[in-house]
């Protein structure tokens, strides 16, 4: 075979092996859909997700998941809001006054590290430190123990697009007399829709993550009351309600797991449509 | 007016010696131009008078920069109050991410400078860049729809903001298209009256139409400075011979 011939087959053979493995990805995406909706969708109604669980609720009688997505929602944004005011100063502290490269990748290993525990562990965590302090299963220990989980999806995601902000930004901003402190707020401004995806990314983990809340926040079937009283979340609703003996529940739980899926999907749409907005000002 | 001098200026980056005992006193509300072949430390001289060298960990300076008769590295100067005073047009236009109107009324607005008035502030600044009518319509556009050239004039009116004293340009518009670049340049020429202007180039052209005075620099060192007329019509060192002829550099 002539060498042009060979080269041709070779883009060919990758060409066709990157599209394989798009379709592969997309698949599974596809089949995930696929199985929630269509045996989520029979058991999916007003009622389910307009009411909190009646009495008998998990042997098939009336009520809702309301209690659960009022509490993921809870949980997910207080535990992305707690997190944003510890990762944000973090990151932009890493950029502006930490002069130190050897604090940088120090912050970013540990960073790296919490990213790779899992959530179970953060979950025991919570559970002991829960124990030590007197607490009860609630909404803010739940709260508490997810941000742990999402601060280094936060960190390190809004890390790596501060990261990639051009040198020359902060030589200009300097030269016109800024502080360190006001190039900061110039970093945030070219940095939001970098914010906007971390946020998004840590709230999407959080409002589905079972097993850090699983001690922490406990489980009720009454609407979320206080920061100090147990409260539902949909993974946990998913998880009781899949491993009740009877088919109609689990197929609300299948309905559960729809709301959940749909729920983070708006929640991306939304995030996407307003970067544009968002992020008209950044410097490329 | 301000007057800028420099004495025995050394500057470092880890190991290597990138400004080699510099002393020369900047005529003031004159044009300087900074030529030499690239890597001589023509830029690296330029960031010393602003102290925008403290950005770089690996930095050291020795020597003073005086101006009005205080050195600038001394310990209790203020580098954001220097920078205020030493404005700096940078190689590539970097607007800040904001609007058009946004980025000129930063410098006023952290300094506190427009009395309450930033909107007069902001358009007798674009006036005096050429921009004012080509933006009017699009204040709260962002600054980086702008084209390039719109861009270099835009930040020349964002340092001018802030009034600085000493007007810095690092090969201002060696990034820009010759229109624009002609643009700019003639800007830089008209503003001469009122600042002390340092410029950086490597375009001779540009050097022998706009100054006043030019500084000489060779691998660091400064070969040779005296007013405009005098070295390039009679350069006194043969390097400097060699340059102008285009034989060295």
């Amino acid at each position: 075979m002539s060498r042009r011939r060979r080269r041709k087959a070779e883009e060919q053979f990758f060409t066709w092996l990157m599209r394989f493995s798009l379709l592969g990805a997309a698949c599974v995406l596809g089949l995930i859909l696929f199985t929630i909706f269509w045996r989520g969708l029979d058991a999916l109604s007003w009622e389910m997700i307009s009411q909190a669980p009646q009495g008998g609720f998990y042997l098939g009688k009336g009520g809702g998941i309301l209690n659960a997505i009022v509490g993921s929602l809870y949980l997910g944004a207080g535990a992305t809001l707690l997190a944003l005011c510890i990762a944000v100063p973090v990151v932009l502290y890493l950029h502006t006054y930490a002069a130190d490269p050897r604090i940088r990748s120090g912050v970013r290993l540990a960073l790296d590290i919490m990213w790779g525990i899992p959530s179970i562990v953060y979950g025991a965590f919570g559970f002991s430190l829960m124990v030590f302090l007197g607490l009860r299963a609630s909404l803010l220990a739940g709260i508490i123990t997810l941000a742990l989980v999402v601060l280094p999806i936060l960190a390190r995601t809004l890390d790596e697009v501060v990261e990639m902000t051009p040198r020359q930004l902060r030589e200009v901003t300097l030269a016109l007399g800024a502080t360190r402190f006001e190039w900061m707020g110039v970093l945030l401004r070219q940095s939001i829709p970098g914010l906007v995806t971390a946020i998004l990314l840590a709230f999407g983990r959080g409002i589905g993550d079972a097993a850090s809340v699983l001690f922490t926040a406990g489980y009720t079937d009454n609407m979320p009351q206080s920061l100090l009283r147990p409260v539902a979340s949909l993974p946990l609703a998913v998880f009781f309600q899949l491993s009740t003996p009877f088919p109609e529940v689990q197929a609300r739980a299948y309905a559960s797991a729809l709301v959940l899926t749909v729920l983070i999907l708006v929640i991306s749409l939304l995030a996407h449509l307003s970067m544009a907005r968002l992020g008209r000002h950044v410097i490329r | 007016m301000p007057s800028l001098s420099i004495h025995n200026l050394n500057v470092w980056y880890g190991a290597q010696h990138a400004i080699k005992d510099i002393s020369v006193d900047i005529p003031p509300r004159q044009i300087t131009a900074v030529i030499g072949p690239s890597g001589c430390g023509k830029s690296t001289l330029l960031k010393s008078l602003n102290r925008l060298l403290d950005l770089n960990e690996r930095v050291r300076v020795e020597g003073q920069v005086l101006l009005d008769g205080d050195n600038i590295y001394a310990v209790d100067q203020d580098a954001t109050e220097i920078r205020t005073r030493i404005g700096l047009l940078a190689q590539k236009p970097f607007p800040l991410p904001m609007s058009i109107f946004d980025n000129v009324a930063y410098g006023p607005r952290i300094h506190g400078l427009a009395n309450g008035n930033i909107q007069a502030v902001v358009q007798s600044q674009l006036e005096s860049v050429g921009l004012w009518e080509e933006v009017k319509d699009r204040l709260s556009a962002p600054a980086s729809g702008l084209s390039v050239g719109q861009q270099q004039r835009l930040c020349l009116a964002r340092t001018l903001a802030v009034q600085p004293e000493v007007l810095l340009c690092d090969e201002s518009t060696a990034s820009l298209d010759p229109i624009s670049a002609r643009g700019v340049e003639s800007l830089i020429r008209n503003i001469k009256t009122h600042y002390t202007v340092i410029m950086v180039t490597h375009d001779i052209d540009q050097a022998r139409r706009v100054a006043d005075y030019v500084l000489f620099m060779w691998l660091g060192e400064l070969i040779e400075h005296g007013p405009a007329q005098q070295f390039f019509t009679a350069p006194a060192q043969p390097l400097s011979q060699a340059y102008l002829a285009r034989e060295v550099g």
